[in-house]
C-alpha cells in the first residue's frame, strides 16, 4: 500500500471510529439512549 | 440500534466503495465528512427532533404544524413504501444468491447466470414471465418483515439486536479474508489512494452530499417514527451522531471487503481493477460472486457469508421503511399495528410481483433512480421548508439542546433553512440536467417518463391519502 493510502485509512479509521467511540462514551457516561419501556 | 439498522442497508456495501473510489479514492472522505456534517448529522437530529418532539410518524407531523402540509408527510412514506417495494425483491435475489452458494452455481460466468437467474428480458417494455424462484424468496421475505413488525417496538428491538452485530461482523471476517489474499493490497491501493485534484470538481462534491442524504435514510419518514418512540429525555444530538457514524463506518468496512476481493479478482484473472470495479447489483451479483468463484479455499462459505450479510443488513432496512407506512396508517385511521402491518406487507408483496418478472429489473433501476434524486429530494427540501422556516428550526434546536449533551449553535438553524435546502435543489437540478444530456443506463425515453410518471402518482397518492378523513 502506497503512503499515501495509508494515512487516509488513519485518516478514516480516526474519525468514524474515534468520532464513535467518543460518541458511545458519552451516551454511557450520561445513560440517556434508548427506547422507552 | 434501530435507526442504526435502517441507515445501514445495502447500499453501505455496494455503493460507497464504488463512489469513494470514482470521486478521488481516499480524498473523497475530506468532502464526505464535510457532507456528513454539515448536511447528514443536521438533518438526522432534524428528524430525530421531530419525531421525539411530536411522537408521531411524518404524516403527523407535517400535519401537526398545519393540516395543509400533511402531504409532504405522506409523499415521504409513499415514496419509502415504492422503495421497499422493490427492494424486498432485491432481497428475494440475494436469499436465492445465499442458496446458490453452497454450490457457487453461477460458476465461471456469473454475468450471464444472473440475466438466466432473473429472466432478463431485451426491454423495459418486454415484461416476460414470472420467476417462481424469485416470486418464493419475495414471499419469504415480507412474511418475514410482517412477523418481525406486527407485535410493534419491542419484536424490533429484539431483531436489531441480532441483525445489526451480525453482518457487521461477517463484513469484518469477509475483509481480513480479504485482505489477506494477494494482489489484495492493490486494490485497497485503488480504494484509499487520495487524488486530491478531483476535490476541485463540484461533482464530487455532489457525489459526496448524494451519498450522504440516501445512505442515512432522510426523508423517508424512517427516522421521524423511530424518534417518536425515545423517551422524553433520551439524547438526540448524540444517537444522531452515532447513527451517522456508524454508518459511515460501516460502508468505510465495506470498501475494504470489497476492493480487497477485487484486488484479488485482478490478481487471479489478469484484468485490470478499473475494468472489475463496479457498484449496485453488478457489484453484489456478479463481480463479487465472479471473486467468490476464484477462492483458493472455503469459496462457499464466504460466498454464504456475503449473502447473509447483505441479507442482514438489508432486512432491518426494510422493515424500518414498512414501519414509517404503517405508523403513518395507524395514527389516521386508528388501525391495530397488526392489521395496518398485514395490509402494508400484502400490498407490498403484490405490488412486487411485477418487479420478479424478466424485466423487473429494469423497473427496479428506473424506480429507483426516480423516487431517490427526485422523490425524496423534494421531501427533504418540504422538511426544511415547513420545519425549518414554517414552523421554525429555532424550536427544534431549543428542545433538542434541552435533552442533549451536544449542544447545537445557532449555526445549526443556518445549515437547516439555508445550506441543506439549496444542496437539495441542486442534486435534483443536476440529476435533471444529467437525465435530458445522457438519459439513463442508455434505457427508451418511454421507460424514463414512466420513471416520472411514478414519482408523480406518489405526490398525488399522498393529496389523496390526506385528503381522505381519519
Amino acid at each position: 500500500m502506497t503512503g499515501s493510502a495509508i494515512a487516509m485509512f488513519i485518516f478514516g479509521c480516526a474519525v468514524f471510529y474515534g468520532g464513535l467511540a467518543w460518541c458511545i462514551y458519552i451516551a454511557i457516561k450520561k445513560g440517556r439512549n434508548g427506547f422507552k419501556e | 440500534m434501530a435507526a442504526i439498522g435502517s441507515a445501514v442497508g445495502l447500499g453501505n456495501i455496494w455503493r460507497f466503495p464504488y463512489v469513494c473510489y470514482q470521486n478521488g479514492g481516499g480524498a473523497f472522505l475530506i468532502p464526505y465528512f464535510v457532507a456528513l456534517f454539515t448536511v447528514g448529522i443536521p438533518l438526522l437530529v432534524l428528524e430525530f427532533g421531530i419525531g421525539q418532539w411530536f411522537g408521531t410518524a411524518a404524516p403527523g407531523s407535517f400535519r401537526n404544524v398545519n393540516k395543509k402540509w400533511e402531504w409532504a408527510g405522506w409523499w415521504g412514506v409513499l415514496s419509502t413504501f415504492i422503495i421497499a417495494i422493490y427492494y424486498s425483491v432485491i432481497m428475494a435475489w440475494c436469499l436465492s444468491y445465499l442458496f446458490h452458494s453452497a454450490g457457487l452455481v453461477w460458476g465461471n460466468n456469473a454475468a450471464a447466470f444472473f440475466n438466466r437467474f432473473l429472466g432478463k428480458t431485451s426491454s423495459p417494455f418486454i415484461l416476460g414471465s414470472i420467476r417462481p424462484q424469485i416470486l418464493f424468496a419475495l414471499l419469504f421475505i415480507w412474511t418475514s418483515i410482517y412477523l418481525i413488525l406486527y407485535k410493534g417496538i419491542k419484536s424490533i428491538g429484539k431483531v436489531v439486536a441480532i441483525t445489526v452485530p451480525l453482518p457487521t461482523i461477517l463484513l469484518l471476517i469477509i475483509a481480513i479474508r480479504g485482505i489477506t489474499l494477494p494482489g489484495a493490497l492493490d486494490g485497497i491501493d485503488f480504494y484509499l489512494t487520495p487524488h486530491f485534484a478531483k476535490l476541485a470538481s463540484p461533482s464530487v462534491w455532489l457525489a459526496a452530499y448524494a451519498q450522504i442524504f440516501f445512505s442515512l435514510g432522510l426523508a423517508q419518514g424512517i427516522m421521524i417514527v423511530y424518534a417518536s418512540h425515545l423517551r422524553k429525555k433520551d439524547d438526540v444530538t448524540n444517537n444522531a451522531f452515532i447513527t451517522a457514524l456508524v454508518d459511515g463506518g460501516t460502508a468505510f468496512l465495506a470498501g475494504f471487503a470489497v476492493f480487497s476481493v477485487l484486488g484479488y479478482l485482478s490478481y487471479s484473472t489478469g484484468a485490470s481493477i478499473q475494468s472489475i470495479a463496479g457498484s449496485g447489483m453488478g457489484l453484489a451479483f456478479i463481480t463479487y460472486p465472479t471473486a467468490i468463484s476464484n477462492l483458493p479455499v472455503a469459496a462457499s462459505l464466504f460466498g454464504a457469508m456475503f449473502f447473509i450479510a447483505l441479507l442482514t443488513f438489508g432486512i432491518d432496512s426494510a422493515f424500518s421503511m414498512v414501519e414509517s407506512v404503517t405508523g403513518g396508517i395507524e395514527e389516521k385511521w386508528g388501525m391495530s399495528k397488526e392489521k395496518a402491518t398485514f395490509l402494508v406487507c400484502l400490498i407490498g408483496f403484490l405490488a412486487g410481483v411485477p418487479f420478479t418478472m424478466g424485466g423487473g429489473s429494469y423497473w427496479i433501476d428506473i424506480t429507483d433512480h426516480f423516487i431517490s434524486n427526485f422523490g425524496l429530494v423534494f421531501v427533504g427540501l418540504m422538511e426544511c421548508i415547513v420545519f425549518g422556516h414554517i414552523m421554525g428550526a429555532e424550536h427544534i434546536r431549543e428542545h433538542v439542546n434541552e435533552v442533549s449533551d451536544i449542544k447545537l449553535g445557532k449555526w445549526w438553524e443556518y445549515l437547516i433553512k439555508f445550506v441543506a435546502p439549496a444542496i437539495l435543489i441542486f442534486i435534483a437540478v443536476a440529476s435533471f440536467i444529467e437525465l435530458l444530456n445522457k438519459g439513463y443506463e442508455g434505457l427508451p425515453s418511454g421507460a424514463l417518463i414512466a420513471g416520472g410518471v411514478i414519482v408523480l402518482i406518489s405526490l398525488i397518492a399522498s393529496i389523496v391519502l390526506m385528503k381522505v378523513k381519519a
